[in-house]
């Protein structure tokens, strides 16, 4: 779960940096104070943004045989990762940190991975109601990102309960 | 301590103001650090070679013990003055320390070096880079040398000294 800078130092141990990995640290570097600026509004939205997607998932929740609010705690991380991806400039993070908690927690929950792709498709539409263009323009990348890996194709998901199946089935037990 | 290569703590939360602050200004100085770099990396070779000139002088007996001292001194301060370029673009002396400093110690403490010789060599790099480098450049550059000279010298006395 390296980020491309550690990825960078590693790979030019002993000799100089090239002047495309310089540029491709400034780069990062100047676009620093506006993709901290999207993950300022991104936290000022959280709160509001968790209310939302409880009040999505809450009846599914209860179709789902899980507590009414089974996710809020895991989106504030997912969130955060997001955020943290978004500061490292480091696309490919969403996959490793943000992406795969979803499906590790979709596994053992038995639901489909696809449903964490539909959160994070409420997140970004309800975030991008709140945001600036500037933050919609830098945020976007990553909710896609999180939004494609979760729902690469809905129907090739064997086997997977679907929201309307009724389980027996106990967050606290998992 | 968070640096831009070292996130790992905002995996699971929004950074503090104090780290907005740090990574803030890890922005707005990266103009004058990407600079200083090209500048260091123009003068690194100069610098060595002076700082080999005044060793020599300093300690001709070196290669009574170390046959091939001077050539490997060359190598080994080339690559210690690479690593403080890079900490000194990125701002973290993290990175310097876990990638060669730590392991340095140990290796100069195998080869009996004195904590004298040690701090010798440093200092005498550290003004060899006062004397290439532009006042800005060196004001970046000296706390990585500084720092440098404390660490390496931080030795115990050998038993038997082989400077």
């Amino acid at each position: 779960m390296k980020t491309w800078l550690q990825e960078l130092v590693q790979v030019s141990n002993g000799r100089p940096f090239t002047q495309e990995e310089i540029m491709r640290i400034s780069t990062a570097a100047d676009t620093l104070p506006d993709r901290l600026a999207a993950v300022r509004k991104m936290e000022d939205c959280q709160k509001w943004l968790i209310r939302q997607l409880s009040e999505h998932i809450s009846p599914r929740a209860m179709e789902w045989g899980l507590p009414k609010d089974p996710f809020s705690n895991d989106f504030v991380n997912l969130l955060s990762a997001v955020s943290h991806a978004l500061i490292a400039d480091d696309l490919e993070l969403v996959s490793t940190t943000v992406v795969k908690p979803c499906v590790q927690l979709a596994q053992a929950l038995d639901l489909p991975e696809s449903e964490f792709g539909t959160l994070f498709e409420v997140a970004w539409n309800t975030l991008s109601q709140r945001c600036d263009p500037s933050s919609i323009a830098l945020l976007k990348d990553y909710f896609r990102r999180a939004i494609d890996e979760l729902k690469p194709n809905e129907w090739s998901q064997p086997n997977r309960a679907t929201p309307n199946e009724t389980r027996n089935f106990n967050l606290l037990e998992v | 301590m968070l640096t831009y290569r070292n996130l790992e703590a905002l995996r699971d939360r929004y950074p503090t103001s104090d780290e907005r602050d740090y990574l803030t200004n890890y922005s707005e100085s990266m103009g004058r650090r990407v600079i200083a770099h090209e500048e260091m990396q123009k003068i690194r070779g100069d610098v060595i070679d002076d700082m080999m000139t005044t060793m020599k002088r300093l300690y001709p007996n070196i290669p009574r013990y170390h046959v091939t001292g001077f050539e490997k001194g060359y190598r080994d301060n080339m690559l210690l003055l690479e690593y403080m370029i890079k900490s000194m673009l990125l701002d973290d002396v993290g990175l310097y320390d876990e990638h060669v400093l730590t392991w340095v110690r140990t290796l100069f403490k195998s080869f009996n070096f004195t904590p004298k010789f040690l701090r010798d060599n440093f200092t005498v790099m550290r003004d060899c880079v006062r004397k290439r480098s532009t006042p800005r450049t060196y004001e970046l550059m000296a706390p990585l040398l500084t720092h440098t000279i404390e660490y390496l010298s931080d030795i115990p006395e050998p038993v038997r000294p082989e400077v």
